[in-house]
């Protein structure tokens, strides 16, 4: 990814400038995703912008394409916090709606999967968070009430979380709880 | 320019002229500020056509054409290309002129003309200085590249490695200069949009401060004195090479930092041991940052203009105008008219700095 670039000494598979990044890329599923590298330099200064803004608590972000942008937003997220993460998962981008189908699956298993069980550890200590694909979901209870308390424990913790979504109001669902999220969702949308 | 302000009368013995220009600026410059000492209308709009004339004259006088003021209309061919870029230290912005003449009651005058958007775009607050960022060495954080666009596949102890073509093909900023850049996509323009829009100081900050018996330029900082070299040759070493990074040297199968050890007629000899022993340190600091630069700028001066073929050679390569760090304008002040070449030499050095110090290029064995 940095070869255009690198000064290094010598190349090999254990070289940090090689290893950190590709982890990081291969944990939020980039690896195989072409057109975030080829972006233009608009869409890197968007993204970019967001980035910095978004310090510590929870952030909205309003978009048509939440999947390209989502990805997008990690590919940013990755390229400027991989340095030194020591193989942890700094940033890690959530797909909502796959990780509700895994938990209701898991419940019919005898023990948790090893997967979701990693994906608990990331959502709970990255220090980048970007969540997508909300609307992909019908929010009852237990969604809505998953997701504020996975913003919750994150916000006291100071972590930082990027929500991206269709305009909040197209979002799907019913009940106390998704009233609760649409509002705190509305307070928190950065401008772009 | 400087950002403070300049009474208008003055500004002939105010601007930075160079010498060469120094006599036509000065008669042109002075021709204007009689004639609207006369004519003076204290209104904003005419405030900014003077000032646009004034850029406007500087620009073609150093277009080495000659300028003449057009009486009764002096303010009909205001040149929308005399804008900061282009001129550099001698550009003015209406906001740090203060008026000290008093306005005149026209008997008949043309009525000021609307400034041309970019004439009011280019002398306008919003003004946004190149960053300094824009002139690393070091690349962007966030790399773009074209993952169909293959450049170089190698294999290395029978392990493949893939390079792909960095984006923009044709770089922005300095900072986009990778190993993949070819400079003969770039065209003037684009070569051109390489030049800072103010100058940015990329030596230590210790360098930029005056020192006794030390020649220090604004623009430059100290100028080092360093064996028999001349003045006029110093100072061009430090426009050819502003500032140095990663500069190291391979001996013994390892790297150092260059400057820990310095060449001597052939041998290697640890900097801080000889520098009291250097007939140069008598006349400088001993300190870090000034030693540091000795012994880089020796170095290069010996082997550009001596042609002295080091034993001890720099790893990778050093060439000059690696980073162009003062607009366009100010170079053809210190006499290096093409600026388009200059620039074209910036691409190429930086491609052959990145290539040689590459570590896929050279285990493949192709630099």
């Amino acid at each position: 990814m940095l070869h255009g670039q690198c000064e290094r000494h010598i190349c090999d598979n254990a070289c940090p400038d090689y290893v950190e990044p590709i982890y990081l890329l291969e944990r939020n599923g980039l690896l195989n995703i072409k057109y975030i590298y080829s972006l233009s330099s608009k869409e890197v200064s968007k993204a970019t912008a967001i980035l910095h803004k978004a310090d510590s608590g929870l952030f909205t972000v309003i978009s048509d394409d939440t999947i390209r942008f989502s990805n997008i937003l990690s590919y940013c997220a990755v390229c400027e916090n991989w340095q030194g993460n020591r193989l942890h998962c700094n940033v890690f981008h959530l797909n909502y709606s796959n990780h509700m189908d895994n938990i209701q699956r898991s419940w019919n298993y005898k023990e948790t999967p090893e997967s979701l069980e990693y994906a608990e550890i990331w959502i709970q200590t990255a220090k980048i968070l970007i969540i997508s694909n909300l609307d992909y979901i019908k929010f009852g209870d237990f969604q809505a009430q998953t997701l504020l308390n996975l913003i919750h424990n994150r916000s006291s913790n100071s972590l930082t979380t990027i929500v991206v979504t269709p305009k909040i109001n197209t979002l799907v669902g019913n009940g106390v709880f998704f009233d609760r999220l649409k509002s705190l969702l509305s307070e928190a949308v950065i401008k772009t | 320019m400087s950002t403070h302000k300049i009474k208008f009368t003055e500004i002939p013995a105010k601007l930075p002229y160079p010498v060469k220009y120094k006599a036509a600026l000065s008669t042109a410059h002075s021709e204007i500020i009689t004639y609207v000492c006369e004519h003076y209308k204290g209104t904003k709009a005419y405030r900014d056509q003077v000032i646009g004339l004034i850029n406007t004259a500087s620009y073609i006088i150093l277009n080495d054409n000659s300028f003449t003021l057009k009486i009764p209309d002096p303010f009909v061919d205001i040149d929308t290309n005399a804008n900061r870029f282009a001129l550099g230290n001698l550009f003015i912005q209406p906001r740090i002129v203060e008026w000290d003449i008093e306005p005149v009651e026209s008997k008949s005058e043309p009525e000021p003309k609307a400034i041309p958007a970019t004439v009011a775009a280019s002398a306008s607050e919003d003004f946004i200085p190149t960053p300094k960022e824009n002139i690393y060495l070091k690349g962007r954080t966030i790399p773009r590249f074209d993952p169909d666009d293959v450049w170089l596949r190698t294999f290395i102890n029978g392990e493949e490695f893939v390079m792909y073509r960095s984006l923009p093909i044709v770089p922005e900023i300095q900072r986009d200069v990778t190993v993949t850049t070819d400079v003969n996509r770039c065209t003037s323009s684009d070569l051109l949009k390489l030049y800072p829009n103010v100058l940015i100081k990329t030596r230590a900050a210790a360098l930029y401060q005056p020192c006794e018996s030390l020649t220090c330029l604004d623009d430059l900082g100290m100028v080092l004195p360093i064996l028999d070299f001349t003045e006029d040759q110093l100072i061009r070493n430090i426009i050819e090479y502003p500032h140095f990074y990663h500069v190291e040297r391979y001996v013994d199968g390892d790297w150092e930092k260059f400057y820990k050890r310095i060449e001597i007629n052939g041998e290697l000899h640890d900097t801080m041991e000889v520098w009291d022993s250097l007939p140069d340190s008598k006349r400088i600091p001993k300190s870090a940052e000034y030693i540091k630069d000795y012994v880089i700028r020796r170095y290069l001066l010996e082997r550009d203009i001596l042609h002295i073929d080091h034993k001890y050679p720099m790893w990778g390569s050093l060439d000059p105008f690696i980073t162009l760090f003062m607009p366009a304008a100010d170079y053809k002040r210190y006499g290096i008219d093409d600026v388009v070449a200059t620039a074209r030499t910036c691409v190429t050095s930086r491609v052959s700095w990145y290539q040689t110090r590459n570590p896929i290029l050279r285990q493949a064995g192709l630099v």
